[in-house]
């Protein structure tokens, strides 16, 4: 390892590094409680529709898909975000955001295991998720779903555990107070670590390979999402458009999560010195760019249509601009896509609070926008629908699916807690490494 | 269906003559048809049907008696047991045939005997004999069939023409019979009627087609039918499309190319994950 | 290399099951007329194979005789089986809703069978338009089922076994034609119907899983038409095979190609490529004027 940083300056890093693992605030059991509790009420939902059924839902014939895919969808565009931080922003040498790749691969991790919980809980019959692997036709695009889903998850853990080794060698050697299990799992997870420079040269070329392979799986678990509709003859989701348009739509959701994350976890893990504000302002433009992406996609999905006005594809887009769904179709796109945008540009808006507040919307409008993706499209199907009862021709979804998908969110986050507890937000040998880089470059 | 027509109005007028005999026994409708397949194939059958809940609906578990009538005497030829839909078959005994083939006609009842649930009724049906000759001609690459119907004169010989009676030609496809030829095909002068068989009509994979030649519900002569087997029908190829590698097919039908590129692609990334677990273990060896 | 490993253990295991189980349905058969040699009377049936045999009534004539899971995903041989709407015969009499709904166990709010009102433009006039799966050749259905649950046979019919199906819904999303249904909470247990499930006679339904129209297979392998068909008062209905080229609608036999041709005959959206088995006759020269329904035409064609 480099000397050019003195021992103090090495410890201090460490020590404010390793400080949120060390010592635990009340505040955040207080949090982890809440969090068990909102999950507590959505297993107690799951465990209604378990006993009677998805009649506890709201989705019927007609609306046979509901919130529970659009939060699937969600949760796995979130999960783009580990490639998008630890790959693409690494491999293009933006080096600002190392302290944030650790945070994005949590992230991805815990929303894509939440993503996968998601969808067994859509299935009418949880209890024969055996039988797509017994059975399983590669023809189908569920099936791809599945084996991307398993391949980004397996990929993700392996980024994170990766990146994770020198640390862990120094949780191993630094954190000799925490249980004797926290001990021996540090021990066990540093795979012998020395830093000798033949490790040091494995970790780099694993690590390349890592983050070039994760790229196009990342790009592929979104896109084989985006088939699932798209293989469909559904308005809205006959579209030849979708898998960018929802890769972009994911990247820039992405950005916003890492904003957020980064927002609260400077503030309760008192890392701010290590998350500055330049940190806010690269990815306040980030976002700017990765909206104005996602918004040339927007365009070119609803401006064909729009301009032909075919059939059930017309009423569809009847329906989003001037219909019942008019209401939160504007404001995902005004609130959520063309207002960030426009307000970013300033720089005062891309400090933290500002900026935090910003992102919240793009999340918002984020998560609404997988709704108004995927449900509206199921009302308009080519023959009209008659002779069904009062509540097949709406959807709003039931206490018991929002309970489910809050309780979806407090699992990405408990998930993400946890692992914060064990392990160190941000990396801290790379940090002593950079930051005795610049030493001896200046 | 039309043959309730006349069976109803006769339930009508029984009913009015009945009128004063006061009593809450059902009243049922007696039908009673015949068909000849062959010289020893004949059968007799009845249909009952009585009036529930305002229409005539089928009467199930009646026993009717089937008889053959003369001038002065009745003799039995088996009794029937209805069934769900009101119908019960009778195969007319052999012992029967040869007495019958010396007659020229044939007056059938068919009676149902008073008992708790109905009252007696009875229903005749008088057939007059005819025979039904099919031939299957090639003539001039046309391909014909000819159906002739012959009945006994006088004399008892059968010798003279039937005419002027509309006769069908059918094929057996599943679950019905085809009609071919034209829409009225009658009996002419010498007791025949021609058609031209269709030659797009599919038949089994050799070609093999079921032909039936019918005279159906005469009021003079019943029915009349004869089957034959013709090899004159374009032969059938099946493709069993579950056999073929398409994106509907079975796991296991898979097209290539699909299972060639997913597979690849789940053998290149698991492929590098595992070699980075291997890696991973190479750190752990290379400490010193 | 994995996967052809699986597709010749399937294969075996296929196969020791197939031969295992006509093994069984053969003793049984035998076992069945020696019981039975009392009853005389013959009916024809369809066998696997497309053939028409004569067996004993008694035997037919049972409660139940639903074939096995395997049986059903082998399909009728030499069958290619299609139906005829003719829409100028329809009035919305909805008989076949109801003798559907009663064969196979379903309640209304989720048919096998709709009849759906239509009006193509403002200036034409409505019709009423019969609809139930189109068992289509290029099935979007059986496409994107993951675990083969739902699949075509070699007769054309795509069935859904509800012993296989997980309840990802997919096929609903898929399925243009709105022709399927889902269970979503627990299903009434049909009255007196003691009967083994089997994916051709569609009962009992399983909570949390899809079903939807399947032509009546175990009708049609005792050479009988499909309860809608038989049902229906104006003969709106046709049903045959494609093979033979000829259907019927109870009354009357037509040849297919002739109906099809002379009648201007078309497939529902033809132009998504599905390739349904289910043609349709236009709405002209009309046997009834169209009159719309209220709620009492509902409930009287129900009683």
């Amino acid at each position: 390892m480099d000397n050019t940083l003195n021992q103090a300056e090495v410890e201090k890093i460490e020590h404010d590094l390793l400080n949120h693992i060390t010592h635990r605030k009340k505040v955040h059991n207080i949090w982890l409680g809440f969090l068990l509790l909102v999950i507590a009420i959505g297993i107690f939902a799951y465990y209604r529709q378990l006993r009677y059924g998805l009649i506890v839902t709201s989705m019927r014939d007609y609306t046979s898909w509901g919130v529970y895919i659009s939060n699937f969808v969600f949760f796995v565009a979130i999960s783009l975000v580990g490639s998008l931080v630890s790959s693409i922003l690494k491999l293009s040498k933006a080096e600002w955001s190392t302290p944030l790749t650790r945070l994005s691969e949590v992230i991805a991790i815990a929303s894509i295991i939440c993503a996968a919980i998601i969808i067994i809980v859509d299935m009418g019959r949880p209890d024969r998720f055996i039988n797509v692997l017994i059975y399983g036709r590669i023809q189908s695009p569920i099936i791809w779903d599945v084996i991307i889903i398993a391949t980004y998850l397996g990929l993700s853990v392996l980024l994170l555990y990766t990146s994770l080794i020198p640390d862990l060698a120094i949780c191993r050697d630094k954190l000799t107070t925490v249980p004797k299990w926290q001990q021996k799992l540090y021990r066990i997870l540093a795979m012998n670590w020395k830093g000798t420079p033949k490790q040091n040269a494995i970790l780099l070329q694993i690590s390349t390979i890592l983050s070039i392979t994760i790229i196009p799986v990342a790009f592929a678990i979104h896109t084989v999402t985006s088939w699932l509709f798209s293989t469909t003859w559904r308005p809205g989701w006959d579209s030849t458009n979708l898998g960018p348009y929802f890769v972009s739509g994911a990247l820039m959701a992405g950005a916003a999560v890492i904003v957020i994350a980064m927002y609260f976890l400077r503030k309760s893990l008192f890392l701010k010195e290590y998350i500055t504000l330049s940190h806010f302002d690269n990815m306040g433009k980030l976002l700017v760019l990765l909206s104005l992406v996602y918004l040339y996609f927007n365009i070119n999905e609803y401006l064909g249509p729009a301009f032909k006005m075919v059939g059930v594809e017309g009423e569809h887009i009847t329906e989003l601009f001037t219909g019942k769904y008019a209401a939160m179709y504007w404001l995902v796109q005004i609130g959520g896509l063309i207002l960030p945008i426009v307000v970013l540009i300033f720089k005062k808006a891309r400090t933290p609070f500002p900026l935090m507040v910003v992102s919240f919307m793009v999340i918002l409008g984020a998560w609404f926008k997988r709704y108004i993706i995927v449900i509206p499209s199921l009302q308009h199907p080519y023959l009209p629908i008659q002779d069904v009862d009062e509540s097949y021709l709406h959807y709003i979804p039931s206490w018991e699916e929002w309970a489910i998908t809050l309780a979806s969110f407090g699992g990405v986050l408990f998930i993400i807690t946890l692992l914060l507890r064990l392990f160190p937000l941000i990396p801290i040998s790379e940090t002593i490494h950079e930051k005795s880089a610049k030493n001896s470059a200046s | 269906m039309k043959i309730f027509v006349p069976y109803s109005l006769a339930g009508l007028l029984l009913l009015t003559t009945c009128l004063n005999s006061v009593q809450a026994k059902e009243k049922a409708k007696i039908g009673l048809s015949y068909l000849k397949t062959g010289a020893e194939q004949r059968q007799l059958t009845v249909e009952v049907k009585s009036r529930m809940d305002n229409r005539y609906q089928p009467v199930e578990g009646l026993t009717l008696g089937l008889y053959l009538e003369n001038d002065s005497e009745s003799e039995l030829l088996g009794n029937v047991v209805t069934d769900a839909k009101g119908k019960g078959i009778l195969m007319i005994p052999s012992s029967f045939i040869s007495k019958m083939n010396e007659m020229s006609e044939f007056n059938f009842v068919a009676r149902l005997e008073d008992n708790d649930g109905y009252t007696a009724k009875e229903k005749d049906l008088l057939i007059r004999e005819a025979f039904l000759d099919v031939d299957y001609i090639i003539r001039d690459s046309l391909k014909l069939i000819q159906a002739s119907v012959k009945e006994k004169d006088s004399l008892g010989n059968t010798v003279l023409p039937t005419v002027d009676v509309e006769i069908k030609f059918l094929v057996e496809r599943p679950f019905s019979r085809l009609p071919i030829g034209g829409k009225y095909n009658m009996l002419n002068k010498e007791g025949k009627a021609t058609i031209e068989f269709p030659d797009d009509l599919p038949g089994d994979s050799m070609g093999h087609i079921s032909v039936v030649v019918k005279i159906e519900d005469s009021d003079v002569y019943g029915n009349i039918e004869k089957t034959g087997d013709v090899i004159w029908g374009v032969p059938t190829v099946f493709d069993d499309a579950t056999i073929k590698r398409t994106l509907w097919s079975a796991g296991a039908n898979a097209p290539y190319p699909l299972l060639v590129l997913v597979n690849s692609l789940i053998a290149a990334v698991w492929g590098i994950m595992l070699f980075i677990l291997i890696r991973i273990f190479h750190i752990k060896k290379a400490d010193n | 290399m994995k996967k052809t490993v699986n597709n010749r253990r399937s294969f075996i295991q296929f196969g020791l099951t197939s031969g295992a189980l006509m093994l069984a349905g053969a003793t049984a058969f035998f076992q069945k007329i020696k019981t039975t040699s009392a009853s005389t009377e013959k009916v024809k049936v369809l066998t696997t194979d497309g053939k028409v045999m004569e067996v004993d009534k008694a035997h037919v004539n049972e409660p139940c005789h639903p074939v096995s899971r395997t049986l059903a995903r082998q399909g009728i041989k030499g069958k290619k089986f299609v139906m005829v709407v003719d829409l100028s015969r329809c009035r919305n009499a909805r008989k076949c809703i109801s003798s559907c709904e009663k064969a196979h166990n379903i309640p209304h709010d989720r048919p096998f069978i709709k009849v759906l009102r239509m009006q193509d433009n403002e200036e034409s006039s409505p019709y009423w338009m019969p609809k139930k799966c189109f068992h289509c050749d290029n099935p979007p259905c059986v496409k994107v089922c993951p675990v083969g649950a739902t699949y075509k046979r070699s007769d054309g019919i795509v069935l859904v076994d509800n012993e296989r199906c997980i309840g990802c819904r997919f096929c609903m999303s898929a399925c243009p034609y709105s022709a399927r249904v889902f269970n979503w909470g627990e299903p009434e247990k049909p009255e007196n119907y003691n009967c083994a499930y089997s994916p051709e006679t569609s009962t009992p339904s399983k909570i949390g899983t899809v079903e939807k129209c399947d032509f009546c297979p175990d009708m049609i392998r005792e050479n009988k038409l499909p309860h809608c068909i038989t049902s229906c008062p104006n003969g709106v209905l046709y049903f045959g095979d494609k093979l033979s080229d000829s259907v019927t609608n109870g009354d009357e036999t037509v040849r297919l190609s002739e109906m099809l041709r002379d009648k201007g005959g078309y497939r529902y959206l033809e132009e998504l490529g599905t390739e349904p088995n289910v043609y349709y006759l236009p709405p002209v020269n009309r046997l009834f004027p169209f009159k719309e329904m209220d709620e009492n035409d509902v409930s009287q064609s129900e009683i």
